[in-house]
């Protein structure tokens, strides 16, 4: 053979190489073990309930029902309340088309602009947002957890006068969702919740009682109220910015039945104050109405910290009396946070 | 008819062409070229499109226009790059080959780069590579391909043994049918990268295909562009069709890696499974994750070790040994690497990569003849500066 045919073999090879087809492989292995498919949602109640990667406690008394077509689990909480779990892959159609949805079963007209707070997000791409509808007859909780593949839906639907009643065992399962390998991991030695929490530092003024908070809450104060409902103070980080000021603003001035700020108003462009921590935005508000049950008004205080990629929400509310008086605690208090 | 002499001149001219210097620079301005626009297109492709598109194939095509509209010019692509350097490089050294010892040097270093080449070939050709995800206290005997899938179709079990037939993806597409014991399998629609939603909220951009059977009845689906982000996987769908021996349809199943679990259907009184999922790797041992950790540096979140305690089990060879992977002190066993390449799950799941890699040793094998081969040369030119000195001195 002559050099220069020599000198094409390689191209021959890489030519021949790089176009066979793949084929069809045919193997024998063992049976995949029952445990890797979806398990089945647990009958007994308050036993951990699981499917695919999630895993919840269903609270006591909680009675389950059979599942709809789309429903991974439903359980009755007496009274026209229902609990709804299910899933659907990817992000389900996003989450206005779902908050719109249920914007519907409660008879309100669907918008454009639909607001979740949200709640959690993990660096994994997980994330947990909320979101709370009330009807004239019926109102809706939900909370949807947004997995990298698929999208969990957690909604309470009851009776609008009734379902505040509901509230704490519906925020008691959504509390005890985990996920399903975590679970299963063998019991570690107790360790106290709050060691995982990022620690941070407060001058905490006199008349504060530490209170149990939840688990999104790095801090938690009770204030007293004396024959009044007592004040609840929190301090919550969250990953990213989280809404803009005005819309976070908004949304407090919603719970308190106060109009909706225009952007010309927007406190961002106001003054900050400046804490040990950096510049803050302190905000308070007062009710116009009576929004408490003893027909007092409501006020909440706020403060928005932006700190690199998380943003620390410290907030008080209670009845507009309490939150006036610890006005200045608060202040000092949210300035005298020094961060993890 | 061309004569001899004819013949032997045309050759004689393509040799030239191909051994010539001016090719070899053509050819490596083309890869700067190539080089270069793929590293501004893995922005919006992403590292794996753009090494599939552009450095993995013949022809690389660039969509030149910004926009919607489609545009593409062909430009050569890595492999025929790569190939026709090989091919200059080796057609000037058959054309002027000479074994001497000042030509050692040389020779060494060409060598070297043509087996850097050539490594570079095997290694598109034959690695392949794959992920395990354990829990801790969790067993597999089998990897999973972290982009690629398959569609598995497993024949009804015996004594827990399981028969399956893995079609991979390249073999899916519209119109596909691949005959089994019985049946047929038929792909009716086939979307690389697709969304599922419920039907009664899909919009009129969704695909009007429906499932009549199995879990996908009542979802809808639209295609998607690919996924280009590294730690973002397609989900693919595929409509699939069984058709019975005498040419009637069984129905319509929606298969896809969105919809966990796998999917039954029913031929001669024998259940078969199917399932769209990551394409597996089978290994004849198996590994049990006993111990994850991962160690950051004092008061920040910056990781300082990951390290997994593996327990190897080989029951062919009766192997049952404990061993650590951690960064950079990967483990090799059965003529597969496992790297330490992540973790999930607040710590107590590990992700190991597995990489089968043929040709691992030639890039260190090439780099080493290079090297010795410009010592060689730079050697050579000292000697001979010196001599040069000493004559002018003497």
């Amino acid at each position: 053979m002559s050099r220069p045919i020599l000198s094409l073999l390689p191209f021959l090879t890489i030519i021949s190489l790089s176009c066979t087809e793949e084929k069809i492989r045919t193997y024998r292995v063992a049976a995949d073990d029952a445990s890797s498919e979806p398990v089945a949602t647990a009958a007994v109640p308050n036993a951990p309930a699981a499917a695919g990667p999630l895993r919840w406690q269903v609270p006591e008394g909680w009675k389950e029902e059979a599942v709809g077509q789309f429903q991974t689990a439903l359980y009755s909480l007496g009274g026209d309340a229902k609990v709804s779990v299910s899933k659907l892959p990817g992000d389900a159609g996003g989450e206005a088309a779902n908050v719109n949805r249920w914007q519907q079963q409660v008879g309100l007209e669907p918008s454009d602009e639909v607001f979740m707070e949200t709640v959690a997000v993990e660096d994994d791409g997980i994330s947990v947002k909320w979101c709370q509808l009330e009807g004239k007859t019926d109102s809706i909780m939900a909370a949807i957890i947004s997995l990298p593949d698929e999208t969990w839906f957690f909604k309470l639907t009851a009776p609008t006068l009734s379902i505040e009643t509901k509230a704490k065992e519906f925020s008691s399962l959504l509390t005890s969702v985990e996920f399903a390998a975590k679970a299963a991991e063998p019991p570690a030695a107790p360790a106290p919740a709050a060691a995982e929490k990022p620690g941070i530092g407060l001058d905490v003024p006199e008349g504060w009682v530490k209170s149990e908070g939840s688990a999104m809450r790095v801090a938690s104060f009770s204030i007293p109220g004396d024959g009044t409902p007592d004040g609840d103070v929190s301090v919550i980080p969250l990953a990213g910015q989280s809404g803009t000021t005005l819309e976070n603003v908004n949304r407090w001035r919603a719970q308190l039945q106060l109009a909706a700020l225009a952007s010309e108003d927007d406190p961002a462009l106001g003054k900050k104050a400046t804490g040990v921590s950096g510049e803050m935005l302190i905000t308070h508000m007062v009710s116009e109405k009576n929004v408490f049950d003893d027909d007092s008004k409501g006020g909440i205080s706020t403060a928005i910290l932006r700190a690199g990629e998380t943003t620390w929400f410290f907030k008080l509310g209670g009845e507009a009396e309490l939150v006036g008086r610890n006005r200045e605690k608060f202040e000092a208090f949210v300035l005298s946070a020094k961060l993890p | 008819m061309s004569s001899p002499r004819n013949r032997k001149g045309i050759v004689g001219s393509v040799v030239a062409v191909l051994s010539s210097l001016r090719l070899t620079v053509l050819l490596l301005s083309l890869c700067m070229i190539l080089i270069f626009v793929a590293t501004l297109l893995q922005v919006e492709m992403g590292i794996h499109e753009v090494q599939l598109k552009f450095f993995r194939s013949w022809i690389a095509w660039f969509d030149i226009v910004p926009g919607e509209k489609r545009f593409p010019i062909p430009f050569p692509g890595g492999m025929l790059l790569g190939a026709l350097l090989l091919l200059n490089l080796l057609a000037a050294h058959i054309r002027r080959f000479k074994l001497s010892w000042g030509k050692a040097g040389m020779l060494l270093v060409h060598t070297g780069i043509v087996l850097m080449l050539l490594g570079e070939l095997f290694t598109a050709v034959l690695s392949v590579e794959s992920q395990i995800r354990l829990d801790e206290g969790e067993t597999s005997n089998y990897s999973l391909s972290p982009r690629e899938i398959e569609l598995a179709l497993i024949g009804p079990g015996e004594n827990g043994i399981e028969t399956v037939n893995a079609i991979p993806f390249g073999r899916l597409r519209e119109g596909a049918s691949f005959g089994f014991d019985g049946f047929e399998l038929r792909v009716t629609h086939f979307f690389r990268n697709s969304h599922i939603e419920d039907e009664r909220l899909a919009g009129a951009d969704y695909d009007p295909m429906r499932a009549n059977r199995g879990m996908g009845v009542s979802l809808a689906v639209k295609g998607k562009p690919r996924e280009t982000a590294m730690d973002l996987r397609d989900l693919t769908s595929v409509f699939v069709e069984i058709i019975s021996p005498d040419g009637k349809s069984q129905g319509r199943w929606l298969l896809s890696n969105a919809l966990a679990g796998v999917q039954e259907f029913e031929v001669n009184g024998k259940t078969w499974k199917m399932a769209i999922r990551q394409q597996r790797f089978y290994h004849p041992f198996s590994i049990r994750l006993l111990d994850f950790t991962h160690e950051r540096y004092l008061g920040t979140q910056i990781p300082k070790n990951f390290s997994s305690r593996i327990r190897l089990l080989n029951p062919e060879t009766g192997e049952d040994r404990e061993t650590l992977i951690y960064m950079n002190h990967p483990l090799r066993y059965g003529g597969l690497t496992f790297y330490q390449a992540g973790f999930d799950n607040n710590d107590s799941t590990s992700i190991l990569q597995v990489v089968r890699n043929p040709a691992w040793t030639m890039p260190y094998v090439s780099c080493a003849m290079v090297g010795i081969g410009l010592v060689w040369i730079f050697s050579q030119h000292l000697i001979k500066a010196f001599a040069r000195r000493r004559t002018f001195a003497a």
